[in-house]
């Protein structure tokens, strides 16, 4: 089910009021049929997957707990990583790399058809996968406690404000809170509604927008070059953040509403003066999983120098694969591995510059800016050659090209780039303005009626100048 | 939580309320988009049917005497099919002396053998749409409008020049038979002819449709001219065509008029759609040769 369909607003307030409604004994059954019921509209027979992995951990975690045998631990806990990456592979990866090594063989002038089936991807199945597996991990390190109720475990599995696109939780965070009972609180509803609302501003409004530009470029490379392709690629890097930042703060809003705290996803992360703070900031959940589960494990920054920046971009390698199974994706990572790597050899002989100087922090910014977006225009394009060639482009600015491309009807061509302009610097001058103080707080203190109008301004915004239709689903699910 | 339902259900009401109202007031009697008109307005009992050659060329008011609708969508939408007999049914009225122009051409009854689905028109609009005769049509602005709903307040010119009775005029010159324009579009079309092949369940649709609409009314099935060189693509992909629909006619004693014999006599934009007077001219000769008066 889409956060963005007419079916989830039904969905919502339907499973909130029965939620409340319901003797709290029963409640998880409910979040656990429902959170069936969302997984299924999208195509029922994938449950069976979800169920498997639900399964498997659920009695792996058990084994690893019942026994003090360090090597049956070890033995369980690999049979989990093995079935859970064995799934993962299959449907995502499987076909890539049979073509991957198609297209070797063909390079060497050796002709063998490798079989590539029809695969559909399974929705979600890098963020379920990943969370069952941290669970497993922490349950075989001991930092969290087993849970023996299967119901409640596989309600952590499926749990579905987060089920297909995070955050990806961890036991230690979810679990206890599945364990404790709820009631209804007007606040803490009223400030979860407020995130869905404006989590759908920030995806029906700003990033479904932007797509329609994006897409038009970003599909015929070679045809724009200079200032559009420029906007194009500045574009998609606020498209992919409102659709997913909003798509976590729907996930959030919805979960807080039922009494649930799910971890922040993002933190403003084009205001980042560095990579790596970049990677603090965006997609939380997900860099902090590869931190504490292929990142230190691989060592981490507690080895010579050497091994340390491999860890580095061997890490950010993988998590470029863990977003799709094209070489775009894999550039993307290492493109930051090396963006990374790099940034801490010059850090070493930079050290001890001041960091106030706001010229030098404006100027760290923009290239921190300016290599995320690099890094975005491999994500975005359709292959690496497109990528090259959109590159390519974006240097051609001398050229006479206007920005109001022909993305859309042709009346609207005009208002639809100033708009999309304007609502970036919107969204970042309110982004500004949290950090001061945070925007909620200071609706709050407000007058009834002055709360009121803006409840109703952000709805009707949402109406008027969101795009419904056929950019509805969200990026993120498509990993 | 009682305090809080009760203020969400405020906030939805009035959110409802006003934006109806404004919807309302800026669809009213205004054709948005190309097919607005056509799922906006009351039920029907004169109607066109048809794909985009029926919805360019065909004009209602002309026909049936400022009656009537253009009810013919797109070869994409509405070919005949299960989806398109869905909404005509849901638009037809309940009387039974009304009167019907069924366009039809190869490609409506034919399915395109490459294409994912045996009948694509259930990926489109047309398959989710629920209502057919609300003004405002909620259901069809969520659905197709791509655009945001603030356009509705910016007047639009473009090539599209839809009109309230749902003909869709396209305001293109139109071109001779010797053109590049239509050079091209029939290579498309030859492209689309060697993947496509008659279908015996969209001919079943189309006789379904036919028997639906008999119970509502004349029924008159109607091939229109297009372009001379369309002409001898259509006949090299079924030749059986006119046979075809003049059995149909036969068997269902309605009227079969066949203008394809004016290929490269009017005009058309692109080799398949009539330019507007064409469609004048055409729509005047159906009322004339059917002898239609309801005036």
């Amino acid at each position: 089910m889409l956060f963005n369909s007419v079916q989830f607003l039904i969905f919502l307030p339907l499973v909130i009021c029965f939620y409340f409604a319901l003797p709290y004994r029963f409640r998880w059954i409910l979040l656990l049929l429902s959170s069936y019921y969302f997984y299924m509209c999208w195509k029922p027979e994938y449950i069976i997957l979800i169920l498997g992995s639900s399964i498997v951990d659920y009695f792996a975690s058990l084994k690893i707990a019942s026994t003090n045998n360090q090597s049956t631990k070890k033995a369980f806990l690999l049979f989990s990583i093995l079935v859970n990456l064995g799934v993962l592979f299959f449907f995502k990866y499987f076909n890539f790399f049979n073509q991957s090594i198609n297209d070797a063989f063909n390079t060497f002038n050796v002709f063998y058809e490798i079989p590539i089936y029809e695969i559909l991807l399974p929705v979600g199945i890098s963020f379920y996968t990943f969370q069952t597996m941290s669970y497993t991990i922490d349950v075989y390190r001991g930092v969290t406690s087993v849970e023996k109720n299967f119901g409640r475990f596989a309600l952590f599995v499926t749990f579905w404000p987060q089920l297909v696109a995070g955050p990806i939780e961890r036991s230690n965070n979810l679990i206890s809170q599945l364990r404790v009972n709820h009631d209804f609180n007007y606040e803490r509803a009223a400030s979860g509604l407020r995130l869905i609302a404006w989590g759908f501003f920030k995806k029906i409004v700003i990033a479904d927008r932007l797509s329609i530009y994006v897409n038009e470029v970003f599909n015929h490379p070679g045809q724009y070059e200079g200032w559009p392709v420029i906007l194009a690629a500045i574009f998609f890097a606020y498209q992919i953040y409102c659709d997913f930042s909003g798509y976590s703060d729907i996930a959030i809003g919805s979960a807080r509403i039922m009494g649930y705290n799910l971890m922040e996803n993002f933190r403003n992360p084009y205001h980042s003066l560095s990579v790596k703070e970049f990677w603090q900031r965006w997609h939380i959940s997900l860099s902090t999983w590869f931190r504490d589960y292929l990142y230190i494990p691989l060592g981490g920054n507690k080895v010579v120098k050497w091994r340390w920046y491999y860890n580095l971009f061997l890490t950010f390698l993988i998590s470029g694969l863990w977003h799709g199974a094209n070489w775009t994706f894999v550039a993307w990572g290492a493109l930051h591995g090396i963006f990374l790597v790099f940034s801490y050899v010059i850090k070493s002989k930079s050290e001890g510059l001041n960091d106030k100087i706001t010229l030098r922090k404006f100027f760290k910014w923009l290239l921190t800016f300016i290599l995320v977006v690099i890094a975005w225009v491999f994500f975005r394009a359709n292959t690496i050659q497109d990528a090259f060639v959109i590159l390519k482009s974006m240097l051609m600015i001398f050229r006479n090209n206007t920005i109001f491309i022909s993305f859309t009807s042709d009346h609207l061509i005009i208002y639809e780039t100033l708009i999309s302009i304007g609502l970036i610097i919107l969204l970042e001058s309110i982004q500004i303005a949290g950090r001061y103080s945070r925007i909620e707080d200071l609706l709050v203190k407000k007058a009834f009626y002055l709360r009121w109008i803006t409840y109703l301004v952000i709805v009707e915004v949402i109406l008027w100048f969101g795009y419904y239709g056929s950019n509805a689903e969200f990026i993120y699910f498509q990993f | 939580m009682k305090i809080f339902i009760l203020k969400i259900i405020s906030l939805f009401l009035i959110v409802f309320g006003l934006n109806y109202v404004v919807i309302y007031n800026l669809t009213a009697d205004k054709p948005i988009d190309e097919f607005y008109s056509k799922v906006s307005s009351p039920k029907q009992k004169y109607m066109i049917l048809g794909t985009s050659r029926a919805a360019q060329a065909l004009d209602p008011n002309i026909i049936f005497g400022n009656k009537g609708l253009n009810f013919a969508f797109t070869m994409a939408n509405s070919p005949y099919g299960e989806t398109y007999f869905h909404a005509i049914k849901n638009k037809l009225s309940d009387e039974t002396d009304g009167y019907f122009i069924v366009e039809v051409s190869p490609l409506a009854i034919s399915i395109n053998e490459s294409s994912d689905t045996l009948f694509p028109e259930k990926n489109y609009f047309l398959e989710n749409l629920f209502s057919f005769s609300n003004q405002p049509n909620l259901a069809y602005l969520y659905l197709k409008f791509k655009k945001p709903l603030y356009s509705l307040f910016i007047s639009k010119k473009g090539i599209l020049n839809p009109q309230l009775n749902g003909r869709l005029i396209i305001n293109k010159p139109a071109v001779s038979e010797v053109n590049p324009i239509i050079e091209s579009k029939l290579k498309a079309y030859q492209k689309i002819f060697s993947k496509s092949s008659f279908s015996n369940l969209r001919f079943k649709q189309l006789v379904k449709t036919i028997i639906l609409l008999k119970k509502h009314g004349e029924v008159i099935i109607v091939r229109l001219p297009v372009s001379k060189k369309m002409l001898e693509l259509e006949q090299i992909f079924d030749p059986n065509f006119n046979d075809r629909m003049y059995n149909l006619s036969k068997e269902y004693e309605i009227d079969f008029k066949d203008y394809s014999e004016l290929s490269g006599k009017l005009l058309t934009i692109d080799g398949n759609h009539l330019c507007k007077k064409a469609g004048d001219l055409i729509s005047l000769k159906i009322r004339i040769d059917s002898k239609i008066d309801l005036e």
